[in-house]
C-alpha cells in the first residue's frame, strides 16, 4: 500500500520527513530535444532533488507551496513555481556566450522540417527577441487511489511576463518490477494561447518584417513519462527516465518551433544525502 | 519415617551443588531513548550474570557484532553500545550455543513525522 494517510506515510521513494532537507544528486548521460530551429538540445549530466517539507508548506525542486488539506485520498495545494516554458530558449544556446546577430538575419533555410505544416521559413532563436522568465501560481487537486494518482492543477502568470495560463491533468501510476520502482505518467498540459504567443509568436519585438508575424495559439500537449528507480545501496540508486510529449499545432505552426515533439531521456546514479 | 526424614536431608544438602541453576542475566538498560528514531542511539548497559560456568568460554554479540568474549562467569561489568535499531544482545558459549539473549529496543523520543512527497523524486526533468 503506497498511500495512506499523510501521517502515517511510509513510502521510502514517495514520502519524506517532515521539517527537514532532502537533498539529492544524479550523475549520468541524457538530454532533453529542443522544438526550437537552432535550439540546442538541452543536456542532462547533473540532476539536483532538493525538497523541503514542513507541516503544510513545503519546497520541492523550484516549487513553492502550502498544502491546506492531506487526508490520503484527497489533497489540494497552492503553489508558485518558475514557468519552465523559457528554458528552450536559453539553456546552452550559442547566443548566452557569443555575441548575437543583429536583427533582420533571418536564415535561410535549405530544407523545411517535416514537422511544420506551415508556408513561413523557420526563423532561428538567434534572430528575435529575448523572451523572459515568467512565474505562476496556481492550485492542484490530487485524487489517489492504491497505487495510483489522479491531479489536474492549473497555474497562471503573476509575473505579468506573458499572462497566461496553464492547465494540466495528470495521471500516474506506480509499480514494482523486480527490484525496479517504476512510476508512469500520462498526462495532459492545456496552455492558454496568451503563453504560446508570447513564447513562439512572432510579433513586432522580434524585428522581423510583417512578413514573418505569427500568432501563438491555445491547445493540449499530451505526454508520457516512465521513470524507474532501483536501489544500489542505502544512499545510491540507479535512475532512467524518458519522456515523450506532443506540442499543439499552435505551437509548431511557429517559424521558431521545427519539431512537434520533445524527448526526454536520463540514464544514471543518484545519491541521496 | 527416619528414612524418608534422611533422604530428604540428603536431598537438601545434594542441591546446591548437584543441580546446576539456568544460567541468567539481567541487562539494565535495554531500550534506548533516541531523539528520531532514524538517529544513531547509543548507551551503556550494564549485565549481571548468574550461574555461568566458571570454566566455559563466553562471547557477547549485539547482532552479528562481537563485543567481547572472557572465560569464566565473570561478564563485562558495562558495555557501550550504539543501535540504528533494535537489536538482539546475545551470550554465546564455546559450541557456539546461545545461552542468553535480550534485546535491545530503540525507541524514538520525539516521533518524525513524514509527508508524501508532492512531485515525484528528480522532478526536474
Amino acid at each position: 500500500m503506497l498511500f495512506q494517510q499523510a501521517n502515517a506515510c511510509d513510502d521510502e521513494v514517495l514520502c519524506t520527513d517532515t521539517n527537514e532537507w532532502q537533498l539529492g544528486i544524479a550523475l549520468g548521460i541524457g538530454g532533453r530535444s529542443n522544438p526550437l530551429v537552432d535550439g540546442d538540445t538541452i543536456p542532462l549530466v547533473v540532476l539536483p532533488d532538493i525538497a523541503w517539507y514542513g507541516e503544510k508548506a513545503y519546497f520541492d525542486n523550484g516549487e513553492l507551496g502550502y498544502q491546506w488539506h492531506d487526508e490520503g485520498v484527497i489533497a489540494f495545494e497552492t503553489f508558485a513555481t518558475i514557468d519552465r516554458e523559457r528554458a528552450f530558449f536559453s539553456f546552452w544556446h550559442p547566443s548566452n556566450f557569443f555575441v548575437p546577430r543583429l536583427g533582420l538575419m533571418v536564415d535561410t533555410p535549405s530544407f523545411l522540417p517535416e514537422d511544420v505544416s506551415i508556408n513561413q521559413a523557420p526563423v532561428s532563436i538567434d534572430d528575435i527577441a529575448s523572451r523572459d522568465w515568467a512565474f505562476n501560481a496556481g492550485a492542484r487537486a490530487h485524487y489517489r487511489q492504491d497505487e495510483g494518482e489522479l491531479t489536474l492543477s492549473w497555474q497562471t502568470d503573476i509575473s505579468n511576463t506573458h499572462k497566461g495560463n496553464i492547465v494540466t491533468l495528470a495521471y500516474q501510476y506506480n509499480f514494482r518490477i523486480s527490484d525496479w520502482r517504476v512510476n508512469i505518467k500520462p498526462s495532459a498540459t492545456w496552455k492558454s494561447a496568451n503563453i504560446i504567443d508570447y513564447y513562439y509568436g512572432i510579433s513586432l519585438r522580434d524585428g522581423l518584417g510583417p512578413g514573418a508575424l505569427y500568432s501563438g495559439r491555445a491547445g493540449w500537449q499530451p505526454a508520457i513519462s516512465i521513470t524507474a528507480t532501483r536501489p544500489i545501496s542505502e544512499k545510491w540508486q540507479w535512475l532512467l527516465h524518458g519522456s515523450y510529449q506532443r506540442l499543439h499545432s499552435g505551437m509548431t505552426d511557429s517559424p521558431i518551433v521545427d519539431q512537434n515533439k520533445v524527448v526526454t531521456f536520463f540514464s544514471g546514479v543518484g545519491y541521496r544525502f | 519415617m527416619m528414612r524418608l526424614g534422611i533422604g530428604t536431608l540428603l536431598l537438601l544438602l545434594m542441591s546446591p551443588t548437584s543441580i546446576k541453576a539456568a544460567p541468567a542475566w539481567v541487562v539494565r538498560p535495554n531500550i534506548c531513548l533516541a531523539d528520531k528514531a532514524s538517529d544513531i542511539c547509543t548507551m551503556t548497559i550494564t549485565i549481571e550474570a548468574k550461574s555461568l560456568q566458571s570454566n566455559q568460554k563466553y562471547c557477547l554479540f549485539l547482532g552479528e557484532t562481537l563485543i567481547d568474549c572472557w572465560i569464566g562467569a565473570r561478564t563485562p561489568s558495562e558495555v557501550n553500545v550504539r543501535l540504528d535499531a533494535d537489536k538482539t544482545l546475545m551470550l554465546v558459549d564455546n559450541a557456539n550455543q546461545v545461552v542468553l539473549s535480550e534485546t535491545l529496543e530503540v525507541k524514538a523520543r520525539y516521533k518524525q513525522k513524514t509527508r508524501r512527497r508532492i512531485r515525484q523524486p528528480w522532478s526536474l526533468f
